[in-house]
């Protein structure tokens, strides 16, 4: 006899109206007429109820189908930056997609595709839905990459990143295989379980299975050895677009590094342990000093993008209720710094001339002074300056890890956090001590300005005042 | 009372705020002044803080921490906005505010003809900001905070004239050295969390004495690392070599940055954490040894500069020099006392050189100075007293708080012949370098016949005044300094220690080197008349002895300059300038190579995914 | 018994597999490619797995393979485009891997040949049929099925985005 499924669609309520909502945007964008802005606003509107329905369950942690799903703080949280990376990326493209003729229909409904994916991927508890989510994921930004059909640029960065992708996703797939073929189980919790005993521990392929997942998360979360798509991708892709992959892809595949390894495999910490304390220091000074020679702003903000995984994998090997939390304060803040960051270089862009390099930036801070405040905002925040976000959220992440007494790991932190400074004021230099160059030409429309305040209010509030969130960060 | 102390931060934070933010707005001189009443409202309060302090009896003084708001708050650790109020961070902030202020004031009329006049306040109070943050902070979190916001300060303000090339590369260099320091200085505090579990000054000074033995490892990695920031920030050996370079900035900076207050922000440091130090004697003597070194190496160099503002820079070194020996034998209030003075007369001498450079259209080679004493009269009496404050002529501030370190660094806790003996001969040093720039810039007659030197105006000269008046008579607050501090130094006040024989000799040695000045800059045949009129009877024995100048020449000033010129060139450009360019360079090189290995083809990419993840299985199946 | 059938099928799929690699032109790749998964259809039936032996091959060597094909002769590959070019390589890098490899090959077999393989799992009568499969799939692993569907449509408007002839 067949026994009955367990279903619980009420846990599953932000995927399921966001999926409703995107295909609504599909729907819609057939029958409006040379006008898409309505679809912004179904966009954001599905977006929005997403955000709310994620607390249809307030007992957490709730756990359902079989275990491979589960509702608690931290999914909650991360879907709450999920929707807001994902409305904060559409809102950036209003301009962008207009500026480049990009058809709106299909790239909102994409971004809103790749949200259903994230907010799966951090509320699974299920290797098979992991895997599931990542796919969800990286199909939509291959796509989103190089959705500027004409540009070789944007060409080059799909095809590079779908290539490389195939190949990690490979080495993911596998190592969850040899997992599975140890334990038994796809379920989280019954590899903890599993792991529990001493036969199943001492199997070699479990070795192999958790440096094969190592390799897949280390692609999707850009850490060194499985960078090098980084840059060029970053650069190439559209401009939204890589804000919005810098974010809240990332932020996802973090979540599920994170759940995977602290939830199904604390026993085999001792080994992973050691492996993510090398590859994050090595990740944080591939990342620092790569970013230094860099002249492309969106190069740099790659690299920068690559330090700040090696400090998120920090979060990882300190475990521990305060590591999750820290996670959570992070990636939160690092949203609001890199959309604002981003913002800014879009808005210095124009048709046919996107102005990526640094010599562009000459003389904005006299310029268009509050536009230059606002960008050394973000940028000293990205550095960890306080009393910015980025200070408050790195030294959360630098104290669970002392807290557990990863001391050098923390020292070799701090250093790169100083090494970084130069890089970010370099940026600063060039706006407040070098002559312009040329006229800028920055239309802000109201659109941008309201991702600018967002992100200066969001800056600067979890920089002065983090109690709030900290104390919804924490369990 | 003491809350109101948040308005020593507030009150610079705001003249900040406003000058660089409606500073173009602002009528030129409204914003100066604005600027100066900013500074002097803080000095105000801290007087304030100190009649508070007053009425509390010694033992209560301390340990007045006051929060403003709970800034983070999670498991196991807070952080808190607050302040710390006692003996030592109101001494010291009389001096930042209160000399602050005088400089405040001269920058007035300095920068009179500035276009940028409002940019150049606004960072002045911001640095006074900077200041007050790392003094005043309650724990090592906030001075660390403090320590890169002077530092900051510090790099504007070099780089204040950014269309002088010199200037901006000085400016980097210092920013350069400092975070060095600053780095180490975090790396300490992590340490100090770590075996603390707490940055509070409080909880963790309380702990330091029972959670060591004198000498342990740890103990002394932390103090060695505190030390490197001390180091780098107030440019001791070996991280010295941007305070020179430094005197590109705009005079007042130097007088206010880089003689009275920040760079002796590390003598604080040491005096502030005089419950760790004491645990680690080992690290004592270090101090001790670096700032005695540093003393005679500075000190030395300083006889053979020829850039009126050089010389005193790197006498001000030479000088943080004995402020550490004190500190590093264990008289901590007698090397306060020592920053105290030389704040007063420092800051008097730069003003002077400033004034100097004003009256002389930005000239600061004292070789083309000359005869100044006539046309700028009330310069030429302050500088003269600076100067022999400077030397440690007795009566003055100087010789007050010298004499006393150097009486410590024989009979001081850690003290010894060899620190007594080099301290003596840094004493000489002192008096000659100070007194030949004094000939040099005042006396004999005017080698550039087409300048037209002028007095500096009121607001200028003012401040000149009132700084005279403290190196004359600062010296005699010295029993007040000391008493006044000991609660913060476990009640100790140090002795007087009666030993004429020591004494006279340290007196002897600054006349000596003060003699020395007028024997061979005195004697040149424009200058006899003046010098047969002011030192008669000396004049009468030298000019009989007429032909001991060639001997001088061969045995002292030959030697000397090769000592000091060796100094300068290898030491300084080789050494220590080398290692940090290198440094730079092979950063720079590493970057390069990272970015040569992103070579954008993919199946590379691909390969180096599968070199790194075998990589990675091989370490982990073999570890 | 099995070991019989086991090794010369192993074999051959080994074989095919560096054929993929080494061979010179990209229809022989393709083809090698085929005789590779009809192999390892073969391994899966030993290993009692019918149902995904059969899968294997209608999926991937009938539909994919099929697809490759397709595409390859469509692309209209002239004379010396059939052949693969040598691009760019990193000798030393490559090398270096290849060796590691060896290093933990050398290790893996080190660490398995102490393993006894002479007691096989039993499994139930029923293991590996449709019927077993369709269940898994309809209560243990509804939500992922379930969420395949999502991943698919993406992946369709993303090809459409992509291959549309009208480029905007």
């Amino acid at each position: 006899m067949i026994a009955a499924p367990e279903i619980d669609l009420i846990s599953l309520a932000p995927v399921l109206v966001l999926s409703v909502f995107t295909m609504l945007v599909m729907l819609i964008d057939l029958f409006v007429g040379k006008n898409k802005s309505v679809l912004v606003f179904v966009a954001l509107t599905g977006l929005l109820l997403a955000a709310v329905s994620s607390f249809a369950k307030t007992d957490w942690p709730v756990s359902s189908f079989g275990g491979s799903y589960v509702v608690d703080h931290m999914s909650v949280f991360f879907t709450m930056i999920f929707c807001l990376s994902s409305g904060l990326a559409i809102l950036l493209s209003v301009d962008y997609n207009k500026r480049e003729n990009i058809r709106v229909g299909e790239y909102y409904s994409l971004i809103m595709f790749c949200t259903v994916g994230m907010i799966i991927l951090a509320s699974s508890t299920d290797l098979i839905m992991i895997f599931l989510g990542i796919e969800i994921v990286s199909l939509c930004l291959y796509v989103l990459a190089g959705i500027r059909r004409g540009d070789t640029r944007s060409n080059e960065a799909a095809l590079k990143y779908f290539l490389l992708g195939a190949f990690a996703t490979g080495f993911l797939l596998y190592g969850m295989t040899l997992l599975y073929g140890a334990t038994g189980t796809t379920k989280l919790a019954g590899i903890a379980e599993a792991l529990s005993h001493a036969e199943v521990l001492s199997q070699p392929i479990l070795v192999m299975g958790v440096v094969l997942l190592i390799a897949g998360f280390g692609f999707k979360v850009a850490s060194v050895p499985f960078h090098m798509w980084t840059p060029d991708v970053y650069q190439g892709a559209p401009t939204p677009v890589t804000a919005f992959m810098a974010v809240g892809p990332k932020a996802a595949a973090f979540a599920a590094f994170f759940r995977v390894f602290t939830t199904a495999m604390p026993e085999l910490a001792p080994t992973w342990e050691v492996l993510l304390s090398i590859i994050a220091v090595t990740t944080m000074f591939v990342g620092n000093l790569g970013a230094i020679m860099q002249t492309n702003i969106k190069r740099l903000l790659a690299y920068s993008s690559i330090s700040h995984a090696g400090y998120i994998l920090i979060a990882i090997i300190a475990k521990g209720s305060l590591a999750t939390s820290a996670l959570l304060f992070y990636m939160l803040s690092y949203t609001f710094m890199t959309f604002g960051a981003f913002s800014i270089v879009i808005l210095l862009g124009r048709a046919g001339k996107e102005n990526l390099e640094l010599e562009d930036y000459s003389g904005l801070g006299f310029k268009a002074p509050l536009l230059g405040l606002a960008m050394s905002v973000f940028l000293l925040s990205l550095g960890g300056l306080p009393p910015l976000a980025g200070f408050v959220a790195k030294f959360y992440i630098f104290q669970a890890a002392l807290n557990e007494g990863y001391v050098i790991l923390v020292v070799l932190a701090v250093l790169n956090s100083a090494i970084s400074l130069y890089y970010y004021l370099k940026v600063i230099v060039f706006m407040y001590m070098k002559e312009p160059k040329g006229d800028f030409q920055i239309s802000l429309t109201p659109i941008t300005l309201i991702i600018i305040i967002i992100g200066l209010i969001g800056t600067v509030q979890l920089g002065l005042f983090p109690g709030p969130v900290i104390s919804l960060a924490h369990p | 009372m003491y809350s109101l102390s948040w308005l020593i931060l507030l009150l610079p934070l705001t003249g900040f705020l406003s000058l660089s933010w409606f500073g173009k707005r602002f009528p030129k001189l409204l914003g100066g002044w604005f600027a100066c009443a900013m500074v002097g409202g803080a000095f105000l309060v801290t007087l304030l803080m100190l009649a508070q302090l007053y009425s509390e009896s010694p033992a209560d003084r301390l340990n007045h921490v006051q929060t403003l708001y709970p800034w983070i708050v999670s498991e196991g650790f807070s952080l808190n906005l607050s302040i710390l109020i006692d003996p030592l961070s109101v001494f010291m902030l009389l001096i930042v505010t209160g000399v602050g202020f005088l400089i405040h004031v001269y920058s007035i009329g300095y920068m009179h003809h500035d276009k940028e006049f409002n940019r150049f306040f606004a960072y002045m109070n911001l640095f006074i900001f900077a200041m007050s943050v790392l003094v005043l902070a309650a724990d090592f979190f906030f001075l660390i905070v403090g320590w890169a916001l002077v530092g900051l300060a510090s790099y504007l303000l070099i780089g204040f004239w950014t269309e002088k090339k010199s200037a901006v590369l000085a400016a980097r260099k210092a920013f350069v050295m400092n975070v060095i320091g600053d780095v180490g200085m975090l790396i300490a505090a992590f340490m100090i969390f770590e075996h603390f579990g707490s940055l509070n000054y409080v909880d963790v000074f309380k702990a330091a004495p029972t959670a060591f033995f004198p000498n342990d490892d740890s103990i002394l990695l932390i103090t060695f690392l505190l030390l490197v920031g001390a180091f780098a920030k107030s440019a001791q050996i070996p991280l010295h070599t941007w305070l020179p370079d430094a005197m590109e900035g705009p005079t007042p900076v130097s007088a206010l940055i880089h003689a009275a207050t920040m760079v002796t922000a590390g003598v604080y440091l040491v005096a502030r954490c005089n419950a760790l130090f004491t645990m680690a004697p080992f690290t004592m003597y270090l101090i001790a040894s670096v700032g005695v070194i540093t003393a005679i190496v500075a000190g030395s160099i300083g006889m053979v500069q020829y850039d009126i503002k050089r010389v005193i820079a790197y006498s001000t070194m030479s000088q943080i020099g004995f402020m550490f020996l004190a500190v590093g034998v264990g008289v901590y209030s007698v090397g306060m006392f020592h920053l105290m003075t030389h704040a007063f007369f420092k800051a008097l001498l730069f003003l002077g050189a400033g004034s100097v450079i004003h009256g002389m259209a930005d000239e600061q080679d004292i070789r083309k100075m000359g005869g100044l004493r006539y046309a700028m009269p009330i310069t030429f009496i302050t500088f003269l007293i600076a100067s022999l404050a400077l030397a440690g002529f007795p009566l003055t501030a100087g010789f007050f708080s010298k004499e006393e370190i150097v009486m410590n660094a024989y009979h001081g806790q850690y003290g010894n012949f060899v620190f007594w003996g080099l301290a003596v001969i840094a004493v000489g040093m002192t008096g000659f370098y100070t007194f030949r720039l004094f000939f040099y810039t005042f006396m004999g007659k005017s080698r550039t016949p087409e300048a037209k030197p002028h007095e500096s105006p009121l607001v200028m000269t003012a401040p000149l005044m009132i700084l005279a008046g403290l190196s004359l008579l600062g010296g005699f607050l010295g029993p007040w300094v000391h008493s006044f501090l000991s609660p913060v130094f476990g009640g100790a006040v140090p002795m007087h220690h009666d030993d004429a024989m020591l004494e006279i000799i340290a007196v002897a040695a600054a006349m000596g080197g003060i003699i020395a000045a007028v024997a061979i800059y005195m004697t040149g045949k424009d200058q006899l008349a003046f010098a047969k009129q002011m030192l008669a009877p000396i004049y009468e024995a030298l000019y009989n002895k007429y032909y001991i100048d060639e001997i001088y020449d061969f045995l002292i000033v030959k030697p000397v300059k090769a000592i000091g010129k060796f100094m300068e060139e290898r030491a300084e450009k080789l050494g220590i300038d080398f290692s940090v360019d290198e440094v730079g360079r092979q950063v720079r090189e590493v970057s390069r190579g990272i970015s040569i290995w992103q070579s954008g083809k993919v199946r590379i990419y691909a390969l180096n995914m599968v070199a790194g993840m075998v990589t990675i299985l091989l370490f982990v199946i073999f570890m | 018994m099995e070991l019989l059938i086991f090794y010369p099928l192993a074999l051959v799929s080994v074989i095919l597999a560096l054929f993929v690699v080494f061979n010179k032109s990209p229809i022989g790749s393709a083809v090698c490619l085929i005789g590779m998964m009809l192999g390892l259809a073969g391994v899966f039936i030993l290993l009692q797995a019918h149902f995904l032996a059969i899968l294997q091959i209608i999926v991937y060597a009938g539909a994919i393979m099929v697809l490759f094909m397709f595409v390859i002769m469509l692309l209209n590959l002239k004379d010396d485009d059939t052949k693969w070019k040598i691009r760019e390589r990193n000798i030393f890098l490559s090398s270096a891997t290849g060796v590691l490899i060896v290093g933990i090959l050398y290790k893996i077999i080190d660490v398995t040949t102490d393993t006894k393989f002479d007691s096989p799992a039993t499994v139930p009568d029923n293991f590996g049929t449709v019927e077993v499969v369709g269940t898994a799939l309809f209560t243990d692993f509804v939500l992922p099925f379930e969420v395949a569907s999502i991943l698919l449509l993406a992946a369709m408007v993303g090809a459409v985005v992509l291959a549309k002839s009208k480029v905007d």
